[in-house]
């Protein structure tokens, strides 16, 4: 057995990645261990916690293969310190502090603190190992990539090819030329920060006119060949890309929204909501050629769309709509987050040369059932499912917590949080009980694959990424009758496709809530705490309980009611 | 306790600096709880078992709320930069702050356990002066300080368990041992300090030295950028055999 260890540090999404005969047998973010969202330290935690899953210790490691070029990364903070001075003088002695006293030493630091040789220790430039990743994890065997990023060492967008197991680079757009820079700075412009700004320019962008539009287009140059480049200021763009261009965006087009101020999207004064949809409209722009470019130069009917730019889950029914491709994939643990899987999948089979095996999906194993007497046991499967269906129906919202934990920011079924979409106002009642987001921000529609169309309109290709619930779909006709708490405001709908080969007991669930009330479809969130990071043990989930309004948790199989008190 | 309270006004006044520090505390009451649950296991003794045991769950819990806290303030403040703490460079800090009971393997005899109970009375006795200085400090963050003061109660509850066993011990003829012991520990705290001070110190003079060569070196090759002619970076530069090993070993290639 090849056992390759695939570890990412120092970025949010730091986490590790074990996979045994290429196949990804445990991946888990560091965020997820130490409780601390975003976490960006060495993965400690993540990398024993990987061996401890797969039984083995770092002795039997073949390869440890870290996500990144650090010398090739060093090249360009240099280079952007240069191109930015005398302005970087208070980021300069700080990155340099940090690159020479640690990041440069990363092969010792991993031979020290896992326990290798340094020969056994590989590396991987981020964007190949992020596109490695999704296109492994796709269920095609061809395919184009494309991976659109902030920047990893040079590259901020990368044009790829994948076939079989291997991903050869076409083109690229390096840095300071970054879509996802641009993205993260209108993100912040507007407000929202950390990871899921992007998220929310793009559901805010349904409220809004493009009257931007224009205005903004003079930031970026977009070409006939899909490269692109920006027209900001320089120096500013090297020195810190993301504030850099949110001052030009102040100067341009007035003061900042600070977080947490009212956001405007309704009456004669929808300027947040405007210029999120001018914004949607240009990315949407950049996007297109790009594809349009790789579509003719790959010839491929598939694509596999991956950065976190591929977060802006409005881009992937842009692309489909175009027609240049007939399949699309977008990986749930978009960008960085998605490294550690690519750089052990990139050591098992190009370093390894171990034959691709069929996409599964990465998780770690964490929950630790207790011996808490408090949870109600519930029987068996049919119980669980009787008994959800049933919370669900009279209004309430319940969570589920087993099994493996989701790879990536955001949970798909195994840490989650189900409602009734058929009450307008459920989307309140999760926020007020404990989600705490933004009013205007959708939830997810998990919904039974078969009857998908019942609900929702798509292209048959858009069912592999609508099965990670990277996809909004349009609504069919009546949809907003039956699920108008699933809806956002411009009928789409965020979709996670289930079926009985995904999820069997959600499947079973949303099969006895469709005979029960005719609707194949349920609100769908992840299980955690605004600010925290998705729930791993049952501690975890239990806090959640504890802190937030839910109305009932399911653990495993024990249930867990909120009892209203008596006067 | 001067010098405590000089800095940590300086920590509460920073929001990075006091994200910073409820982080460490949240990692140094974690590691204590393991450590302590490792000891429970060491000693022969039941009842001091049950009270590690119970001391090693208080360590859980105020790492949860200090983790909580951390949370709650960065979700309030937005991104906090992570440069800092990317570099962890305050792991040669770290590992010489704490006194971890490595060996856990072995069970405890008199000795050991002695040695170990006086470590762990003089940190519960630190930590408790520790968190009363920031305690008092917060006083006009409802939250933060409630925080300090809940844990407070319990560092005081450890302090006097603490105590009590080491007082068994004297009684039994072992006061010598005992002595020695809380000696041994409160000098090696001195050491630990004297430590995290040579990092502090080596951190602040890489920063000045940086400084100088920013504005005395760097000029010069910022002058070359300049005139240099901007290289075309492709993608076919990047693309090397990546079957190859050795190219999968390079950090540049």
């Amino acid at each position: 057995m090849i056992h390759v260890l695939g570890v990412t540090a120092f970025c949010e999404g730091a986490g590790a990645a074990l996979a045994r005969d290429g196949e990804v047998a445990a991946a888990i973010h560091e965020e997820t261990l130490s409780g601390r969202r975003g976490d960006a330290n060495f993965p400690k935690r993540s990398i024993e916690a990987c061996l401890r899953i797969a039984n083995i210790s770092a002795d039997a490691l073949d390869g440890v293969v870290f996500s990144e070029k650090p010398f090739l990364k060093f090249e360009r903070i240099l280079q952007s310190q240069l191109y930015s001075f005398p302005r970087s003088r208070r980021n300069f002695s700080r990155e340099l502090f940090v690159w020479l006293g640690d990041r440069l030493w990363i092969k010792g630091r991993i031979a020290h603190e896992i326990g290798v040789a340094p020969e056994k220790i590989f590396f991987v430039r981020r964007g190949v190992a992020e596109a490695t990743a999704a296109f492994l994890t796709s269920p095609f065997d061809s395919a184009a990539i494309l991976m659109i990023d902030k920047v990893a060492e040079w590259d901020t967008t990368l044009l790829m090819r994948g076939q079989g197991s291997a991903v050869e680079t076409l083109r690229s757009v390096t840095f300071p030329n970054s879509l996802g820079f641009f993205s993260a700075a209108v993100a912040k412009y507007l407000g929202f920060e950390g990871e899921g700004g992007e998220e929310a320019v793009a559901a805010l962008a349904a409220y809004g006119g493009s009257r931007y539009y224009e205005q903004l287009k003079s930031y970026i140059d977009i070409r006939a060949d899909g490269g692109f480049e920006l027209k900001f200021t320089k120096r500013e763009l090297h020195r810190d890309a993301e504030e850099g261009i949110c001052k030009e965006l102040s100067i341009a087009f007035g003061e900042a929204r600070r977080p947490g101020a009212p956001v405007r999207i309704v009456g004669n004064d929808r300027r947040e909501a405007d210029f999120a949809a001018s914004w949607q409209r240009l990315l949407t722009d950049a996007i297109l050629s790009l594809a349009r470019n790789l579509a003719r130069e790959t010839g491929d009917e598939n694509l596999v769309f991956c950065g976190t730019v591929a977060n802006n889950r409005t881009l992937g029914s842009a692309v489909l709509k175009e027609e240049n491709f007939r399949n699309i994939y977008i990986p749930p643990a978009a960008g960085a987050r998605s490294a550690a899987v690519g750089a052990a999948l990139f050591g098992s089979h190009r370093i390894f040369h171990i034959p691709r095996v069929a996409p599964s999906a990465p998780g770690g194993s964490f929950l630790e059932l207790s011996e808490s007497p408090d949870g109600k046991l519930i029987k068996d499967d049919g119980e669980i499912v009787k008994i959800t269906v049933r919370m669900l129906i009279q209004g309430k919202v319940v969570g589920w917590a087993r099994g493996r934990v989701d790879w990536g920011a955001r949970s798909l079924t195994n840490r989650c949080i189900l409602a009734d979409p058929r009450d307008c106002n459920m989307k309140d009642k999760v926020n007020q009980k404990l989600k705490r987001r933004e009013a205007f921000l959708p939830y997810a529609c998990a919904v039974l694959e078969e009857r998908a169309g019942e609900l929702l309109q798509f292209n048959p290709g858009a069912v592999p990424a609508a099965r990670e619930k990277m996809m909004v779909l349009d609504a069919a006709p009546g949809a907003k009758v039956q699920i108008p708490a699933a809806l956002h405001i411009n009928n789409t709908a965020l979709a996670l496709f289930i079926t009985k080969n995904s999820d069997p007991l959600l499947n079973k669930v949303l099969e006895g809530f469709a005979d029960a009330t005719g609707v194949p479809a349920l609100l769908h969130a992840s299980l955690r705490l605004r600010g925290d990071p998705i729930a791993a043990t049952q501690a975890d989930a239990l806090s959640i309980f504890e802190r937030s309004a839910l109305d009932a948790l399911i653990i495993e199989n024990r249930l867990y009611e909120r009892v209203a008190a008596e006067n | 306790m001067l010098l405590l309270r000089r800095r940590a006004r300086a920590v509460w006044s920073d929001p990075t600096r006091s994200l910073r520090t409820l982080e460490s505390f949240e990692a140094t009451e974690a590691d204590g709880a393991r450590d302590i649950a490792n000891a429970a296991k060491q000693t022969f003794d039941p009842q001091l078992a049950t009270l590690l045991t119970h001391h090693a769950a208080d360590e859980r819990r105020h790492a949860q709320l200090f983790r909580r806290r951390a949370n709650e303030l960065r979700s309030a403040a937005g991104n906090i930069n992570y440069i800092d703490r990317q570099g962890d460079l305050s792991r040669a800090r770290a590992q010489t702050v704490h006194f971890h009971n490595t060996d856990s393997s072995r069970k405890f005899n008199t000795d050991l356990e002695i040695s170990y109970l006086a470590k762990l009375h003089v940190a519960e006795e630190r930590a408790a002066k520790i968190f009363e200085v920031h305690r008092d400090l917060t006083k006009n963050d409802d939250a933060t300080s409630a925080i300090f003061e809940e844990i407070l109660r319990d560092e005081q509850f450890h302090v006097s368990y603490t105590r009590a066993a080491l007082e068994r011990y004297k009684k039994i003829g072992r006061g010598s041992d005992v002595h020695k012991a809380l000696r041994r520990a409160r000098g090696s705290r001195l050491i630990v300090a004297w430590k995290s001070l040579g990092a502090r110190s080596g951190a602040g003079l890489s920063k000045i030295i940086l400084n100088v060569l920013y504005f005395t070196i760097i000029p010069v090759f910022v002058l070359f950028a300049k005139i240099a002619p901007a290289r075309k970076r492709s993608a076919a530069r990047y693309f090397i055999n990546i079957t190859d090993r050795n190219a999968a070993r390079s950090q540049y290639l």
